[in-house]
């Protein structure tokens, strides 16, 4: 029965890693094009203002009679910039903090766990808004920092129960009473057994940052301009819906498909890491 | 065999659990609004204060005061609700945060009411009908919703049903609130369609699994293998089981709804509760930035608290148990 | 008639085979044992022959129970059969009975619906007290207690005896017991085992155990099927199967429940 179950929907659990990492590696050869080549100068003034979509302007001209597309595509490298540096500074925060509660003294141990419950109660967004809030200037590197602080919050809680499964295994204690320090069972047997579950809640992260940016951005809390954020797009164009509706879909597209591509890349990796998960969803 | 503890200890228990919950919620917000930068005097007096004029807003706010001093009586005024008035409007804080709630509420409740009325019966056909088009098409537009960012959606619903349909007001609320009712119901609509999609999306796949949990369980096999029909053993066994992991799930949900109407609010010009926060942010009008994380942290808690209950009800084997957070 | 009868079933997984042209059939009040290791197709078998199957499972030949053709029949069907001519005991009490329902609750279901499938009604304090005579029936201590119990604060023998009660209450002509002693410790197992072997006797059921477990099989039925990999490999009365073994998979069965046999007389 169990053989049976696992391997029915092998097909689909490849199929979903397909189709993600072609999303996901669009968004990336837009992004690195975007450093040598755009359609246009992103700050040229090229054609008249609003203009609907045409040959020579693909997702028409915003207010000012700037390229639309240039701007979503130079939206692709804003966004895997952050997605990237945010998932990596929460990653760093989270796992150390859970780690360091996994070995930490019971009460210790309680009062970090009771708070970070606490924590995940509150949106990504929300904290991330505060974290804004408290930094004087806002800037790209701010709202990824604040992202990043959001983020870890999850990250650590997560890592804290892995790591105090694994922590619980045999093999650990034979380590410890064979003289490996408590830095040595961490690199040598918590972090490689955690691994492979972290990476995949780190892309699921790299999603909920995109869409978290882009609301700071929609919420005038995120990087200033020129920065073409896709959230910063939206707003600019809802302004001016009525006139220009395209400025209003086109970088929403991008956005949803770059959060598409990533989730569904977590959960090919999901099904590869796990296969007795197949079956189940 | 546990020994079944008694409600009454349960609820103490529990209750006591709130209390520190909220201490520990006081700490972390404390530490926050010290994080916040410049003094708080400052903000107060805006820019161009004399130095004699910052000394006396110190002792104003009580930032003068040793840490430990201000933190006491920070504590102090929370427990007394006492919540302070707004450095910008000089209104109570508390009577502020009462005139949103009358907005962020009914948006939160309603659209909350309504994604459940969508996701449970879509979640249930989309478990038990996988194997048919209309099952998986359930599933994958519910992966789009996970997807789609809450300001997109509402652009996209404003241009749909305002713009193009011109069926609802854009965006938003009446000035006299709710005593000119049909007006503010009017303008909730929009509102609540997008708080509806955007919950109802991740409700979805937690009802789909839990759904697929139920029908992959031993005790359907059981009622089925003694002649129960399938429509029925789902009915008697499956709705009860489903229940447990969804009423978590939809306690997290319901918070996070209340807490991220900041971006709904946004897209409607709504004033709620999200729109003051981000008001003071932007003022730095720190009482109304702490009061209305501090109310929220409590509604927060009694979500979780309520939640908690109603699972203990539904099932007899968390009776045994003390209530964790 | 033959209650059940099976005939060259086919059962397979994307064209993978799990049980390849088996053939057996159980008469009114006959007691027939299917053994053979996990994975062998047994339970498999049981759950073709109420058209239990999970969907991607494909089935062939012919299945008849009660008279009825069990492959391809609706399910509105096979409900009415399923109950009335065969129910089920399983093999792991904790997960087979509803967490959620107390004891009383789980038995009187099947009760209501056997009574109103004879056209009567049974409700109220009629239907409590059947439920209580059910549970002294399987021998359950405190019937009052264990009925007002959820199955998490009973032990495993009394749940398995009270998924027993659940089956005896649709009051059918044939019980399936798929491992029903697998998950219990050992006393406990031979408590079980003399209940169903009275129980079957004095209604004169059939019954159609599953098991890996020779002895324990040997000690109920009278006649066994052996499987292995999907395939019947022997089959006959117990005496003679296991007396006189002509399959070597059979051969090697038999000589490790007499070599297990020996090692406990030899310490006793």
């Amino acid at each position: 029965m169990r053989a049976v179950a696992a391997s029915a929907p092998r097909s689909r659990g490849s199929a979903t890693l397909w189709l993600g990492l072609l999303l996901v590696g669009l968004h990336v050869a837009v992004a690195l094009l975007t450093l040598v080549w755009t359609p246009y100068d992103p700050t040229a003034l090229t054609g008249g203002r609003l203009a609907p979509p045409s040959w020579e302007h693909w997702a028409g001209t915003d207010r000012l009679g700037r390229d639309f597309f240039t701007q979503i595509m130079i939206g692709s490298r804003i966004a895997l910039i952050v997605g990237i540096s945010a998932v990596a500074i929460g990653g760093l925060i989270g796992v150390t903090l859970g780690v360091l509660a996994a070995f930490a003294t019971r009460l210790l141990d309680d009062a970090l766990a009771a708070t970070l419950d606490i924590l995940i109660a509150f949106p990504t967004l929300l904290i991330a808004m505060l974290v804004v809030a408290a930094s004087d200037t806002a800037s790209l590197g701010t709202a990824i920092l604040a992202l990043g602080i959001a983020l870890s919050a999850i990250v650590a809680r997560l890592t804290r129960i892995l790591a105090k499964r694994v922590l619980l295994m045999d093999y650990i204690t034979a380590a410890r009473t064979s003289g490996t320090s408590r830095i040595g069972v961490v690199f040598q047997h918590v972090l490689p057994n955690i691994w492979p579950t972290l990476s995949v809640n780190f892309a699921l992260q790299f999603g909920l940052a995109v869409i978290a940016e882009a609301s700071l951005s929609y919420l005038g809390l995120g990087a200033p301009p020129p920065n073409a954020s896709w959230g910063r797009l939206l707003q600019e164009a809802q302004g001016t819906v009525y006139t220009a509706p395209i400025g209003a879909i086109a970088p929403g597209i991008a956005l949803v498909s770059l959060v598409i591509g990533v989730n569904l890349l977590a959960d090919g990796l999901r099904d590869i890491g796990d296969p007795t998960r197949r079956a189940s969803r | 065999m546990r020994r079944p503890r008694s409600i009454l200890t349960y609820l103490l228990r529990r209750f006591a659990i709130l209390l520190l919950s909220l201490l520990i919620a006081a700490v972390v917000l404390f530490v926050l609004l010290r994080l916040l930068p410049g003094d708080p005097a400052n903000a107060l007096l805006g820019v161009g204060a004399t130095e004699a004029q910052i000394a006396a807003a110190r002792t104003q706010v009580g930032s003068d005061q040793p840490l430990l001093t201000q933190f006491v009586s920070f504590v102090g005024n929370l427990a007394r609700f006492d919540l302070g008035t707004s450095f910008v409007s000089k209104a109570s804080v508390l009577g502020e945060i009462g005139n949103r709630l009358s907005v962020t509420v009914p948006l939160t409740i309603l659209g909350f009411l309504l994604a459940i009325a969508i996701a449970l019966p879509l979640g249930i056909i989309a478990a038990v009908k996988a194997d048919r088009w209309y099952g998986a098409a359930i599933s994958i537009v519910s992966q789009l919703g996970i997807a789609i960012p809450v300001f997109w959606l509402g652009i996209l619903i404003v241009t749909i049903f305002a713009i193009n349909l011109r069926l609802f007001p854009s965006g938003g609320f009446p000035l006299k609130g709710w005593t000119s009712f049909g007006e503010a119901a009017v303008a909730l609509a929009l509102p609540v369609l997008t708080v509806a999609l955007v919950i109802a999306a991740s409700l979805l796949r937690y009802v789909r699994s839990a759904t697929q949990d139920v029908i992959g369980s031993d005790y359907i096999r059981t009622a089925r293998a003694l002649g129960s029909g399938f429509t029925e053993a789902l009915l008697r066994h499956g709705v009860r089981n489903g229940a447990v992991p969804v009423i978590s799930i939809l306690g997290i949900e319901l918070a996070t709804t209340f807490l991220g109407a900041v971006v709904v609010e946004k897209v409607f010009a709504l004033p709620g509760l999200g729109s003051m926060l981000l008001l003071a942010i932007q003022q730095r009008d720190y009482p109304n930035v702490q009061g209305v994380l501090f109310i929220s942290t409590l509604l927060v808690l009694l979500i979780g608290f309520a939640a908690d209950l109603l699972q203990r009800f539904i099932d007899p084997r968390l009776r045994g148990r003390a209530g964790a957070p | 008639m033959n209650l059940l009868s099976i005939d060259r079933l086919n059962l397979s997984v994307d064209g993978k085979p799990l049980v390849s042209e088996l053939s057996f059939s159980i008469a009114a009040g006959e007691r027939l044992g299917l053994i053979g290791e996990s994975g062998s197709g047994k339970s498999l078998t049981a759950m073709a022959a109420t058209g239990l199957l999970p969907r991607a499972i494909k089935a062939t030949g012919s299945v008849t129970l009660g008279g009825q053709l069990v492959i391809g029949a609706p399910d509105r069907m096979l409900d009415g059969l399923r109950g009335t001519v065969a129910a089920f005991v399983f093999q792991e009490p904790l997960t087979a009975l509803d967490p959620l329902l107390r004891v009383a609750q789980q038995v009187a279901e099947p009760l209501r619906r056997r009574a109103r499938r004879d056209g009567r009604d049974l409700d109220g304090a009629a239907l409590g007290r059947e439920v209580l005579t059910l549970l002294e029936q399987v021998a359950l201590p405190q019937p009052e207690r264990i009925a007002r119990s959820y199955p998490h604060e009973i032990s495993g023998g009394q749940r398995q005896r009270v998924a027993i009660a659940m089956a005896l209450a649709c009051r059918p002509q044939l019980l399936i017991a798929d491992e029903p002693t697998t998950a219990l410790d050992v006393t406990t197992q031979a408590e079980i085992l003399k209940l169903l072997d009275t129980l079957v006797r004095e209604r004169s059921m059939a019954l159609l155990f599953i098991s890996h477990d020779l002895p324990v099989v040997a000690e109920i039925v009278e006649r066994v099927v052996v499987m292995q990999r999907g395939v019947a490999v022997e089959a006959g009365p117990v005496r003679e199967v296991f007396g006189t073994p002509r399959n070597d998979y059979t051969r090697a069965l038999v000589a490790a429940a007499k070599a297990f046999d020996d090692a406990l007389e030899g310490r006793a």
